[in-house]
């Protein structure tokens, strides 16, 4: 066994860095253990009494960073080292096991070598510039990058088909490839279900109860919103599909999407035809009977997992094959607080697929629901607050909560709202416990106004997402929102109240 | 040479005497200068900084040109009305002559005793669903682990809150030496968990108007830990703090505590806000058990 100490003089790195840093070092290969600490005397006594040798330490000062690492061997521990110093973005050139900081595509590709995909996220204007890099450079793109134009994104497209090589996106935020979670995704089991989604949270909710049910996902593949148009094609979603095809890990395949284009739909039902494993197809709010010749097809994000997870177990619905139960809160409780005045549904949401697979179960079942309207006096509507209109100028709701929780605090004085509906999305990339200003903001309104509004949430991630679901689901039921385990059954029960208060403001 | 105003200048700086400073470090909002002969850093910070101790505000206009004037080891000259940094051309004076703020401990907060248990159990649960990463959140719910340096954390915030409360000189400079300098970043986690602690033992009895006296520590312990370990130290032990920490104790005291005044909180360095935090909640559980307000 090795031991090293490094020491960094005079520099400084805040806490959360320097933890962050040590455990990435501790899961270099060899190394047993690792510390990066600030060399006061205290950090060296408690280090020697670790084990760590004290004569290593003996330089290090009160303002200097003492890195410590005992590994199997010396070049483990000069590995350990060396990622601690491109950590603190002190990479030397020609070095490329490691990450590095450069300003090209070309630089980056030369530097990590055998890397096959670059992340896109600059400004829109200059994304297809760099995009069109990054093909040639022979790498695959994903563009999180929005305000692409679509003759640039065809353009893009046609390229990438002629080199092999997928351009997902622009405005695509979320992939899982080879089980790395890319932009905003979630911690989910891997399995063989592949996923192919126009749709960012799309993806996220199908590929979280796909892992809710114990199956796994093999890749997640994002075309990006505008790929399923006439204009584009769908060439990235049917270049995903072959992928999906020759892929040996992956035996289910879900295409996620609005209703595509006619003539994509055509091309797609084609496709879908002479693939060889099962395809299940969701398209939200679309009537089944208007697509022919599709075997598996649902309208809803959970409909899509479960068909999925059924399908890779060789069709069989096994006794496991369901969701933990609904909330268990007394409906009279509930309702017996909310006014007969009170009758609209209000859905306040950071997922724009959330948002929309609640609309079309809402209006399945209720008149005059409203899709982002401008203004919402006396209606049921349902409001996607990651839309351009609510995100220009400031970020996501996904990240920053709080124009969300201010506009749950304005429907909530609405007097006719019985039903606040939410989503909460966790996983890589979104806020770094969402659930607490959203209780926060409900304790606060419930305070301020009256108790007479019935929140009802479901939560997107999983146990092993950073903000953890059941931590997430947790702060919201101790705030008095009753939590769903889908977003289609959030949906749902927002209905079955609704109908339960529409009873009873009769019967009175 | 540039003149101009700060927008608020802390109200110990006035007390000062002539002091020579050095440039310690720049960050986004804020440039710290260490004071010749003291453990304290003088900051000076933008409008987006919270406010502080030994802390000068500027404009983000004067701000920009303070960066440009700014070198290697910039020096410059604290007069009680005017911080002097570099010379002629390539200086800039900064007249203290300005909005004076006291962050000394307030002489008569507000303490409710009937809403104390509740406020501090959810002060309590807001750390914990919050920012985790801090070392110190897990001292809290008494999870140690078994790392050596969460142990030696979690038994010297036993020691520290035991003699601060029972206000014993010897066994409160014993645990600071068990503690100052001990864990990550550049004011280690021990450092923190004194400065909370510290805080809320005065600012308990202040607002319990019961007697009370500044802890000092030892020059020797403050010198074994950064720099801006020791800042945090010698203006805690002399009842000083950043506002969030203020807000945060006073809310807490008075009842009224809300995730917005934690959430201020935590904004204080990566993991600073949250171990202050955390040691006022453990701080304050162990007054309200033996010190009766």
């Amino acid at each position: 066994m090795v031991q090293l100490a490094f020491i960094k003089r005079n520099t400084y790195q805040d806490s959360v860095r320097l933890m962050r840093l040590t455990e990435r070092v501790k899961r270099v290969q060899g190394v047993v253990r690792a510390m990066a600490i600030m060399g006061t005397e205290n950090n060296k006594f408690t280090m020697s009494r670790a084990g760590f040798d004290v004569s290593l330490m003996k330089e290090a000062k009160p303002n200097d960073i003492l890195f410590l690492v005992e590994a199997q061997s010396q070049s483990d521990a000069q590995s350990a080292w060396e990622l601690y110093q491109n950590a603190l973005g002190e990479h030397k050139e020609g070095d490329s096991s490691t990450s590095s900081r450069t300003v090209s595509v070309h630089r980056a590709a030369k530097l990590l070598k055998g890397a096959n995909l670059a992340l896109i996220s600059v400004p829109g204007n200059y994304a297809p510039y760099e995009a069109y890099k990054a093909l040639r450079e022979g790498l695959h793109v994903h563009i999180f990058s929005d305000n692409v134009s679509l003759e640039d994104e065809i353009r893009l497209k046609e390229l990438g088909r002629r080199e092999g090589l997928l351009v997902m996106g622009p405005d695509c935020g979320t992939s899982i490839i080879n089980g790395v979670p890319i932009c905003f995704a979630n911690e989910v089991a891997r399995g063989t279900i592949g996923i192919v989604g126009a749709s960012g949270t799309g993806i996220q909710e199908v590929s979280v109860l796909i892992d809710k049910l114990s199956a796994g996902v093999s890749h997640a593949i994002g075309v990006g919103g505008r790929d399923l148009t006439d204009e584009v094609g769908g060439i990235t979603s049917l270049m995903a599909l072959d992928l999906m095809e020759t892929d040996p890990e992956t035996h289910t395949i879900v295409l996620l999407s609005k209703l595509p284009g006619t003539k994509t739909l055509d091309r797609l039902t084609e496709k879908i035809r002479d693939i060889s494993k099962p395809v299940v197809l969701c398209f939200l709010g679309v009537n089944p009977q208007n697509l022919h010749g599709v075997k598996h097809f649902t309208d809803t994000l959970e409909g899509a997992a479960l068909e999925a997870v059924k399908l890779s177990r060789g069709n069989k619905h096994s006794g496991g094959l369901a969701f933990s139960s609904a909330e268990s809160e007394s409906e009279n409780a509930l309702l017996s607080k909310l006014p007969a005045t009170r009758k609209y549904i209000r859905g306040l949401y950071s997922g724009g697929s959330l948002a929309s697979e609640t609309f079309y179960i809402l209006k399945k079942y209720i008149e005059g629901v409203h899709f982002n309207p401008q203004s919402t006096p006396s209606m049921h509507a349902i409001v996607d607050m990651g839309s351009d209109e609510f995100t220009q100028g400031r970020p996501h709701p996904m990240i920053d909560p709080s124009y969300r929780t201010e506009r749950l605090l304005k429907e909530w004085n609405d007097p006719e709202v019985a039903i606040i509906l939410l989503d909460v999305v966790l996983g890589y990339g979104s806020h770094e416990n969402p659930a607490a200003p959203l209780a926060d903001s409900v304790i606060r309104a419930r305070e301020k106004y009256n108790d007479n509004v019935i929140v009802i949430a479901s939560v997107c991630g999983t146990e092993r997402d950073p903000q953890q679901l059941s931590a997430q689901e947790t702060q919201l039921r101790e705030a008095g929102v009753l939590v769903y385990p889908t977003n289609a059954r959030a949906a749902e029960a927002a209905v079955h109240y609704l109908s339960i208060c529409r009873e009873r403001s009769q019967i009175q | 040479m540039i003149h101009c105003t700060a927008q608020w200048v802390a109200a110990d700086l006035r007390k000062r005497e002539s002091l020579q400073v050095q440039l310690h470090s720049v960050h986004e909002h804020v440039v710290n200068f260490s004071v010749e002969g003291q453990p304290r850093m003088l900051m000076i910070a933008s409008p987006d900084m919270y406010r502080g101790p030994s802390a000068i505000g500027l404009s983000n206009s004067d701000l920009a040109y303070l960066f440009r004037v700014l070198q290697y080891e910039s020096k410059g000259k604290l007069e009680p009305g005017e911080l002097v940094i570099g010379h002629g051309d390539s200086g800039i004076a900064i007249s203290l002559v300005t909005a004076v703020i006291d962050f000394s401990v307030p002489p008569c907060a507000y303490l409710d005793s009937s809403r104390l248990h509740a406020s501090l159990n959810l002060a309590r649960s807001i750390f914990h669903n919050g920012k985790t990463m801090a070392s110190s959140v897990n001292l809290l719910a008494r999870e140690a682990g078994d790392s050596i340096l969460h142990q030696s954390l979690e038994g010297g915030l036993s020691d520290l809150v035991e003699s601060v409360v029972s206000e014993d000189d010897l066994a409160f400079v014993d645990a600071c030496r068990e503690l100052v300098g001990l864990g990550y970043g550049s004011t280690p986690t021990g450092d923190d968990l004194i400065h909370g602690v510290l805080l809320t033992h005065y600012y308990y009895r202040s607002a319990s108007n019961l007697p009370w006296r500044f802890l000092s520590i030892p020059e020797d312990i403050l010198s074994s830990t950064t720099a801006m370990g020791q800042h945090m130290l010698s203006i805690g032990s002399q009842g000083l703090t950043l506002e969030p920490v203020r807000n945060f104790l006073l809310s807490l005291l008075g009842g009224y505590i809300d995730s917005k005044t934690v959430h201020q909180l935590f904004r204080i360095g990566a993991t600073s806000g949250v171990d202050i935090g955390v040691a006022a909640s453990v701080a304050l559980g162990e007054l309200i058990k033996q010190v009766k307000s």
